[in-house]
């Protein structure tokens, strides 16, 4: 029953974006190009967008599951938003404090908060690793990794 | 663990802020807004080869890809203007604002010097009726969107280049655009357009192998690489001002002074190795050097050629 | 004739057995470059050229070439073991090859990839060598309406690996249309759905998003699994699968291998379609095609050996005629004009010291790869059974790492983990990703070519049905379209029935 709710809502989204895009792309039309000019591909597959999450909606309505949705372990979700929000300030903090200490306390950091707990374990990994990557990329590649402003 | 961190952060620290040295003391970057591989690509990192014998440190050549070229030169203009990091410019900087893509122009960047400019190349395919661009031009005339043209990209120099030519000689062209040189030149060869537009130095090894016919060239002399191809207004149809692609190096505003002079002179002499001239030469490449000061009349004069011929093809926003 | 140059070639490389030495180095570079998400083939050949300066040019082309041959199968291990591909062309091979490492059978899995990465990469490198300018004039064929109905074809692949609802396939794949319509457009000069972001100019760029589907979300499905499933220590199985089993295969190997060099040889088609088409192919002939998607063989021989056959493929137009068939020979053309040879027709009457050498060494690649991919497998599949509270961790870095080294841009990975969010909820509204993927790839390609059509015939839609190849390819869409849905209705029956046999048997 819940995977109909879900399809229906997900038709109804995509329908209002299909529309959406649909009236956006009337901005694109620009002069000195045939009669399928830069908006055309984008209304037609938003046409055929239309079409398909209306089916889906239909199909929903019906009661026709058109597959098994998968449960959301709540906790196990508040981890991985956890980690996203580890990632996120990684990210930022990478700008600041340069990669390498960024990436030793980001692996530290998410490791720890996954259940690894052994001292020895964390410090290794987190430094072998960054060191690793930190060759690979910045030493044999010569990819620029962010150095920090420090 | 923390205690260590703060160490190591200090330590770091302490190395950095030790810029009293000589410049440079460590690796420059060229950012080329380009992918890597392409053509713009392989001139950078044929530039900056032998950069250590020059300035005494590498050149890294860092692709920055993306809206056409935009992002790359955008991160140039960006960049800590502590000389450590240079840009390759290239032709579409003449074009962003007009065209309504970015408000990027030249007017950004303090600009190091002008590498090269390349003219294009009006090709037909080997087994094609026409010998010349006259006989094109004239069946042109007589039959408006007749002969397919093909290009390397809307915006491009080689579109403006060849739109430029019709609409000074009222003729229309059934503009074709493809996505860069390799498909227009594979599009021409299968015979999928009469007429490609693109830069002359991409057909050089077709046009000695005799797999394409390169009509005219649309520069005001002939290109040393092709002798026997005439100029636009040899093949009868006067151009005053073509239109050029051009790349040169820029550097972010505000790199102190004797920084830039350092730049400016080392990559003058990378310019004149004579392996990268031999690697020019071998590929079709006009070498062209300006100063910052003749860069920059040149880029101007080149926005006042852009932007009646933009008009022209409906790209001016 | 060529037979004579080929040997004379071999001898060369023997002679010197440095030339040994950086095929192997090559290879083993690129197999690592490939199984790191967000390094692929291109990037490692493009960013491995400056070493090759300093090299005889063909040793040099030699080590390259081991990169490209070694990347475009590394990424497959990735793909394989972490659900996540490691380059494009291995999007294909994780349909079946990720089920099969659940099972605990990643060894095999790995093994068999390698093979048909073998044999595959073979097939390719033999039809280069003996029929590289016959192939080019075939690729030549290839207009704007030919490539249109291309896309079209390989677009109704999606029907093979939409999973358990078609309508809700075409819906991922139609999402994946509308966004490779973001950015300027090449033909107008129109910026579109940018909303003023420069970075959106370029459109959204497929490694960030490659990562994003399949990296960052399975890295959040892992996450949230700890804490269902403890981590069971799942067996590597045995490396090599019995000899009957390989041999069962080699048909699918052999002919996904040459349908992979012919459709690499079609200049800008590469890899990834290769991969993608001889997947549904395979799908399409197989005589057990319930089992796709679940851990068949098939569906992991046909895209390995078609992504690796193409590699072969993908180099004939660049060398005889200057047109790069994909990005990594297109690195690789600019690494020969600097080792100073033009590839173009000319290439071929100048310097067939050169021409043969690289023949003969695509061979080599062939074998060097099974060698190092057999040794090396069991390493490989032996790094899933790592504590999952480290490896995901470090699997999240690496992709962290991945999205943001492809142009050096934090946009990238903020792209790549939006991304990644919206994958995730995607799966558990069993959305398929792997037809968004395939949009990706082939929207550009469909919308361009339509659109050129349609200039070059003055807005004639004949165009399409009126030239022979273009006519052929929208026909073998329809009839794939046809067929896989017949075949999709048949396996949904046989699964009903099933169900309520055991709810029979249970009662």
């Amino acid at each position: 029953m819940k995977s109909n709710r879900i399809d229906l809502l997900t038709g109804i989204g995509l329908c209002l974006i299909s529309l959406a895009v649909f009236i956006y792309a009337f901005e694109f039309s620009g002069r000195g190009v045939n009669s399928y000019g830069p908006n055309f591909f984008p209304q037609a597959i938003a046409c055929l967008l239309f079409l398909a999450s209306a089916g889906l909606i239909y199909q929903a309505l019906k009661g026709h599951t058109t597959a098994s949705i998968e449960s959301i372990n709540k906790a196990g979700f508040i981890k991985a938003s956890v980690t996203l929000a580890l990632a996120i300030i990684y990210v930022f903090a990478m700008n600041f404090v340069g990669f390498f200490i960024a990436t030793i306390a980001f692996l530290y950091a998410v490791m720890f908060y996954l259940g690894q707990r052994k001292q020895i374990v964390l410090t290794i990994t987190a430094l072998s690793v960054a060191s690793v990557i930190y060759g690979i990329f910045s030493v044999f590649l010569k990819i620029p990794l962010p150095e920090g402003i420090l | 663990m923390k205690k260590t961190l703060c160490l190591a952060a200090a330590a770091i620290l302490a190395f950095s802020s030790s810029s009293f040295a000589a410049f440079p003391e460590k690796d420059i970057t060229l950012v080329v807004p380009w992918s890597a591989g392409g053509g713009t690509d392989t001139i950078a990192r044929a530039l900056v080869k032998n950069a250590k014998q020059h300035i005494g440190v590498n050149v890294n050549v860092v692709n920055k890809t993306g809206g056409q070229g935009i992002v790359g030169m955008g991160a140039t203009k960006m960049a800590r203007p502590d000389g450590y990091t240079v840009g390759l410019i290239t032709f579409g900087l003449s074009t962003y604002k007009l065209m309504g893509l970015s408000q990027l122009t030249y007017r950004d960047f303090d600009l190091l010097q002008l590498l090269n400019q390349s003219s294009a190349g009006l090709s037909v395919n080997a087994d094609s009726k026409w010998n010349s661009l006259d006989e094109v031009m004239q069946h042109a005339k007589a039959n408006p969107r007749d002969v397919s043209l093909g290009h390397t990209g809307a915006g491009v120099a080689w579109h403006l280049s060849a739109a430029a030519l019709g609409v000074m000689y009222d003729t229309e062209f059934n503009f074709i655009p493809f996505d860069g040189g390799a498909p227009t030149r594979s599009a021409l060869l299968g015979g999928h357009v009469d007429l490609a537009a693109t830069g002359i130095d991409e057909v050089k090894q077709l046009h000695e192998a005799g797999e394409v016919k390169v009509l005219a060239v649309n520069a005001l002399q002939r290109h040393p690489a092709f002798p026997d191809v005439p100029t636009l207004a040899e093949a009868g149809y006067k151009i005053d001002a073509p239109v050029l692609d051009w790349r040169g190096l820029a550097l972010p505003k505000n790199v102190p002074a004797d920084r830039k002079q350092f730049l400016k002179e080392g990559f003058k002499k990378m310019f004149d190795d004579p392996e990268f001239r031999k690697y020019c030469e071998d590929v079709g490449l006009i070498l062209v050097y300006e100063d910052s000061a003749g860069f920059e009349q040149f880029l101007a004069n080149m926005e006042e050629v852009l932007t009646p011929t933009l008009d022209a093809v409906g790209l001016i926003r | 004739m060529s037979f004579f140059y080929l040997l004379e070639a071999f001898q060369t490389i023997f002679s010197d057995l440095s030339s040994l030495l950086f095929i192997l180095m090559g290879v083993t570079a690129g197999i690592m470059v490939g199984c790191l998400p967000g390094l692929t083939a291109t990037m490692g050949c493009a960013l491995l050229i400056p070493f090759t300066f300093s090299l005889p040019p063909v040793q040099g082309l030699l080590m390259l070439m081991g990169i490209f041959t070694g990347g475009i199968y590394g990424g497959s291990i990735s793909a394989i073991l972490i659900r996540t591909p490691g380059t494009p062309a291995a999007a294909a091979t994780l349909l079946d090859g990720h089920p099969l490492s659940m099972r605990g059978e990643a060894g095999k899995a790995i093994g068999i990839g390698t093979i048909a990465s073998f044999v595959g990469g073979t097939i390719g490198a033999l039809i280069m060598a003996f029929m590289a300018p016959q192939i080019a004039k075939f690729g030549l064929l290839f207009g704007p309406p030919e490539f249109f109905a291309l896309a079209i074809f390989g677009l109704s692949m999606i029907i093979s690996i939409s999973g358990e609802s078609l309508l809700k396939g075409a819906i991922a794949a139609l999402i994946g249309l509308l966004i490779t319509t973001i950015g300027f457009d090449p033909l107008s000069g129109v910026p579109r759905f940018t909303f003023n972001n420069e970075n959106l100019l370029g459109g959204i760029t497929f490694i960030p998003a490659l990562i994003g589907m399949f990296g960052f979300a399975q890295v959040f499905r892992n996450i949230e699994r700890m804490e269902l499933v403890p981590q069971v220590k799942s067996k590597v199985g045995r490396l090599l699968p019995p000899f009957k089993e390989v041999r069962s295969l080699l048909p699918t190997m052999a002919k996904s291998g040459s349908m992979g060099a012919v459709t690499g040889s079609v200049p800008g088609l590469g890899c990834d379609i290769a991969a993608f088409i001889a997947y549904g192919e395979a799908k399409r002939t197989s005589k057990t095609p319930e089992k796709f998607g679940q851990g068949s063989l098939e569906g992991i021989a046909a895209p390995e050996a078609a992504n690796n056959g193409a590699t072969g493929g993908a180099m004939i137009p660049m060398l005889t005629l200057g047109v790069p068939g994909d990005a990594v020979t297109a690195v690789l053309l600019g690494a020969l004009t600097i080792h100073g040879f033009q590839p173009g027709p000319l290439l071929f009457r100048d310097h067939l010291d050169v021409v043969y050498p690289i023949f003969a060494g695509m061979i080599l690649c062939q074998l060097v790869l099974l060698i190092v991919g057999l040794s090396g497998a069991r390493l490989f599949a032996k790094l899933i059974n790592i504590d999952t509270r480290i490896l995901t961790p470090v699997i999240f870095l690496l992709c962290i790492v991945g999205s943001y080294s492809m142009r050096f841009s934090f946009f990238d990975v903020g792209l790549a983990l939006t991304i990644g969010v919206i994958a995730y909820f995607m799966g558990k509204a069993k959305f398929p990703v792997s037809p968004v993927l395939l949009a990706l790839i082939l929207g550009p390609m469909a919308e361009q070519n339509m659109r050129r059509s349609l200039m070059y015939s003055q807005d004639d839609l004949s165009i399409f049905v009126t030239r022979p190849i273009s006519a052929a390819f929208l026909i073998l869409a329809v009839i794939m379209v046809y067929s896989g849905y017949r075949r999709f209705k048949k396996i949904k029956e046989i699964e009903a029935r099933m169900q309520t046999e055991s709810q029979h048997q249970e009662g």
